[in-house]
C-alpha cells in the first residue's frame, strides 16, 4: 500500500514538472498556428526556423554568451573557492557573507546595480556589459559547487602531497584541481544553464548590437506565441538535456 | 649507534589559549623503533604534525640532523608519513601513488619503474600496480601507504595510529610486519598508538604521555616493570595498588604501615619522610597467593576471602576481599598437576609477594 502511495506521488511530481515542457513539445509538431487543439503532425515549424538567419544567429550568440561566461565564472569562481577553504587571509569572513548575500540578492536588484556601474564607467552596452554581468552573477554558484566538494575531500591528502616534497603549487596541479574537476564541471555547467536562460539581469545590461535568446523570445511572446518559438524551445530543452547527461556521465566515469 | 636524527627541546604547541603540548623534550635516535603512547587527546598526533611540518610549535627548538626545523614546511623535510586515514590519491594508480615522491625529485622514469616496483614487492603487493585505491582492502592500503612513504628513503618515518582501522587478525599480523620491514631498512620509525600492547610488544623505547607532557621515556620492560609514577602505572598493564603510609626508613630498607599492618620491605631507593603516603604497585601475576598460612614464605601477608573466579585459558583471575575491606586481583597460573583449581568462592586465603617485585610510588 505504501508502496503504491509512493510510486503515484513520485508519478504526480513528475508529471506536475515536465507535463508544460511536453505540451511544448507536442505544440512544436502542431499543424494548426493559433488554436490549442491538435491539428495533425507538421515539421513545418522547424523549417521556417532554419530559414530564419536572424534567429539563429540570435542562438549562436547566447550559446557563445553562455560558453565564455561560465568558463569565466569556472575560473574566478574555483580559484576563490580553494583560497577560501585553504587559506586563512582578512577578511575571508566577510566574504563568505557576501558570497551568500549575493547568491539570494534579487535578479532586478543585481540588473540595476550592474547597469548603474557600466553608465558610471561610460561603457557602451552590449557584448562586454553582458558578459561581465553574466560572469558575475555565475560566480557565486560556482563558488558554493566547488567547496561543497573541497569540504568532502580528505585534508590528508593535501597534507600527503606536501609530505611527499610537492609545493604549494605541484599540490594544487596533481592532486587538488584532479580532485575537484567534476565538481568545477558541475559548477561550469550551472553557470552555463544559468546564462542561457537569464532575462531580467540581460535586460538592463544589453545593447542592440548584440542580441541574445532569452530576450528575444521575451519580445517575441508579447505579441503572442508563435510556433517556431515552441520548436525553438524544443530544440534548446533537448540540447540542454543532452549536455546533462553527458556531464553526469564524465562525472560519473570519474568517480 | 646512538645518533640523535630529532630532537625537540621545551617544545610548546598551543591552540589560541588551549595549551596541548607542555615543555616537550625528546630525542629520537637514528634506527629505532620509537612508540608514543597515551590516551586519545593526549598530544601524540601534534607531536607527529610538527615534526612532519603540518604545524609549527608554539615555542621551543625541533631539530631534524642537527639543523633547527621549526618553520620548515613538509616538502623541505626528509621525513614521511604514513597517515590513519591512508590518504592514497583516489585518482592515481597505485604505481602512480607510489612514484608520487620520486617524480617530484625529478628522477628518471627507468629509475622510478625499477623503485616502485621494489617498493610493492617489499609489502608483497606488485600485482596490484595497476589498480585504483578504492579496489583495495584497508589492509593493502595501508601497505601501499607504507611503501608510498619509503621509496623516498626519510630519515624518520612517522605512523600515526597505522594499524588501528585493521581488523585484530590483520594487526597482529601488520605488526610483525612493520617491525620486519623497519629492521630490513633501517629507518628511524616513530610510531603512534594508544594500545598498549601493541606498543610493548613493537617497541625499541615508549614515549608515554598523558594532557600533553611526557610521563616516562624508557624501554617496553622499564616502562612495564618501573612505571615511573601513578599515571604511567594507571596506564601500563594490569595493576593492583596497596595504600600505605611510611612508618621509617633506612639503609636496610623501608617500613610501612599497609593493610592494617606493619611490614618492611628492602627497597632502599624511596626516600620518603615518615607519615607521607605512598602506593604500593604490584601486578596482580606477581601476586602470590596460598591457602594456609605456613606455606607463606615472605614475612608478610594479607588475609582475605575469595569472592570471585575467572578462568582465563591457562591463568586464573582470583578476587580477593581483604580484611580491610579493599578488593584485589591476583592471577594465578597453574598447570594440571597442581590443585590451583582448588580455589573456591567463600575460601579464606593469604596473600604476598616477593620482596623487591613491588613498585613504590608517591601517591599524588
Ligand atoms: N587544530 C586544532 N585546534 C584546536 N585544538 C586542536 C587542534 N588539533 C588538535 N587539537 C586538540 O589537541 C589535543 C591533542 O590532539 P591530538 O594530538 O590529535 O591527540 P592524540 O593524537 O593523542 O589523540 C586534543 O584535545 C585536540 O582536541
Ligand atoms: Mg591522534
Amino acid at each position: 500500500m505504501m508502496e503504491l502511495v509512493r510510486k503515484a506521488y513520485l508519478s504526480f511530481i513528475l508529471l506536475f514538472l515536465y507535463a508544460p515542457i511536453l505540451i511544448l513539445i507536442a505544440y512544436s509538431f502542431n499543424s494548426g498556428t493559433y488554436s490549442t487543439e491538435w491539428e495533425g503532425f507538421t515539421l513545418d515549424w522547424y523549417k521556417s526556423l532554419a530559414k530564419s538567419s536572424d534567429l539563429l544567429e540570435i542562438t549562436f550568440n547566447s550559446f557563445l554568451l553562455a560558453f565564455l561566461a561560465a568558463t569565466g565564472a569556472t575560473i574566478v569562481g574555483t580559484a576563490a573557492a580553494i583560497a577560501l577553504k585553504r587559506y586563512q587571509f582578512l577578511g575571508k569572513k566577510a566574504m563568505q557573507g557576501l558570497l551568500f548575500a549575493l547568491l539570494m540578492s534579487p535578479d532586478v536588484v543585481m540588473g540595476i546595480a550592474l547597469l548603474v556601474l557600466f553608465v558610471a564607467l561610460r561603457m557602451d552596452l552590449g557584448f562586454f556589459t553582458l558578459l561581465l554581468s553574466h560572469i558575475t552573477f555565475g560566480i557565486p554558484f560556482v563558488i558554493v559547487t566547488v567547496m561543497g566538494r573541497i569540504t568532502s575531500l580528505d585534508e590528508n591528502l593535501t597534507q600527503a602531497a606536501s609530505d611527499l616534497g610537492a609545493s604549494e603549487f605541484q599540490t594544487l596541479h596533481k592532486v587538488i584541481l584532479p580532485l575537484l574537476w567534476p565538481a568545477v564541471l558541475s559548477g561550469w555547467l550551472l553557470a552555463f544553464t544559468l546564462s542561457m536562460d537569464d532575462v531580467i539581469i540581460s535586460f538592463f545590461v544589453s545593447g542592440p548590437d548584440f542580441e541574445i535568446l532569452p530576450l528575444r523570445i521575451y519580445s517575441m511572446v508579447r505579441l503572442g506565441v508563435k510556433p517556431e518559438i515552441n520548436a525553438l524551445c524544443t530544440i534548446l530543452f533537448i540540447l540542454t538535456m543532452a549536455i546533462v547527461f553527458t556531464s553526469r556521465k564524465l562525472v560519473g566515469d570519474e568517480e | 649507534m646512538n645518533e640523535i636524527v630529532v630532537s625537540l627541546h621545551g617544545v610548546t604547541k598551543k591552540y589560541g589559549d588551549l595549551s596541548i603540548l607542555n615543555g616537550v623534550d625528546l630525542e629520537i635516535r637514528k634506527g629505532e623503533f620509537l612508540t608514543l603512547l597515551g590516551p586519545s587527546g593526549c598530544g601524540k598526533t601534534t607531536i607527529l604534525k610538527l615534526v612532519a611540518g603540518f604545524e609549527f610549535p608554539t615555542s621551543g627548538e625541533i631539530r631534524l640532523n642537527g639543523r633547527v626545523v621549526n618553520q620548515e614546511p613538509p616538502e623541505k623535510r626528509e621525513v614521511n608519513t604514513v597517515f590513519q586515514s591512508y590518504a592514497l590519491f583516489p585518482h592515481m594508480s597505485i604505481f602512480d601513488n607510489v612514484a608520487f615522491g620520486p617524480r617530484l625529485r625529478g628522477v628518471l622514469e627507468e629509475t622510478i619503474r625499477e623503485d616502485v616496483k621494489k617498493a610493492l614487492e617489499m609489502v608483497q603487493l606488485s600485482h596490484l600496480s595497476d589498480r585504483r585505491p578504492h579496489q583495495l582492502s584497508g589492509g593493502q592500503q595501508q601497505r601501499i601507504a607504507i611503501a608510498r612513504a619509503v621509496i623516498n628513503k626519510p630519515s624518520v618515518l612517522l605512523l600515526d595510529e597505522s594499524l588501528s582501522a585493521l581488523d585484530y587478525k590483520l594487526r597482529k599480523q601488520m605488526q610483525v610486519e612493520l617491525k620486519q620491514l623497519q629492521r630490513q631498512l633501517g629507518i628511524t620509525f616513530v610510531f603512534v598508538t594508544h594500545d598498549q600492547e601493541e606498543a610493548l610488544s613493537m617497541s625499541d623505547r615508549i614515549v608515554l604521555m598523558h594532557k600533553g607532557v611526557i610521563q616516562q621515556i624508557g624501554t617496553p620492560t622499564e616502562i612495564y616493570e618501573s612505571p615511573a609514577n601513578l599515571v604511567v602505572a594507571n596506564f601500563i598493564g594490569e595493576a593492583t595498588f596497596f595504600d600505605s603510609v611510611v612508618v621509617d626508613h633506612s639503609e636496610k630498607g623501608i617500613a610501612l604501615e599497609t593493610e592494617g599492618q606493619k611490614i618492611h620491605l628492602k627497597d632502599t631507593k624511596t626516600k620518603a619522610k615518615p607519615g607521607s603516603k605512598l602506593k604500593i604497585l604490584v601486578r596482580p601475576e606477581d601476586l602470590r597467593v596460598e591457602r594456609f598460612l605456613k606455606d607463606i614464605t615472605e614475612a608478610f601477608s594479607f588475609e582475605g576471602v575469595v569472592e570471585d573466579i575467572l578462568y582465563r585459558g591457562t591463568v586464573i583471575d582470583l578476587c580477593i576481599r581483604l580484611k580491610s575491606g579493599h578488593v584485589i586481583q591476583a592471577t594465578e597460573f597453574y598447570n594440571e598437576d597442581s590443585d590451583a583449581l582448588g580455589y573456591k568462592v567463600g575460601q579464606t586465603v593469604f596473600v604476598t609477594w616477593v620482596d623487591g617485585w613491588e613498585v613504590l610510588l608517591e601517591d599524588a
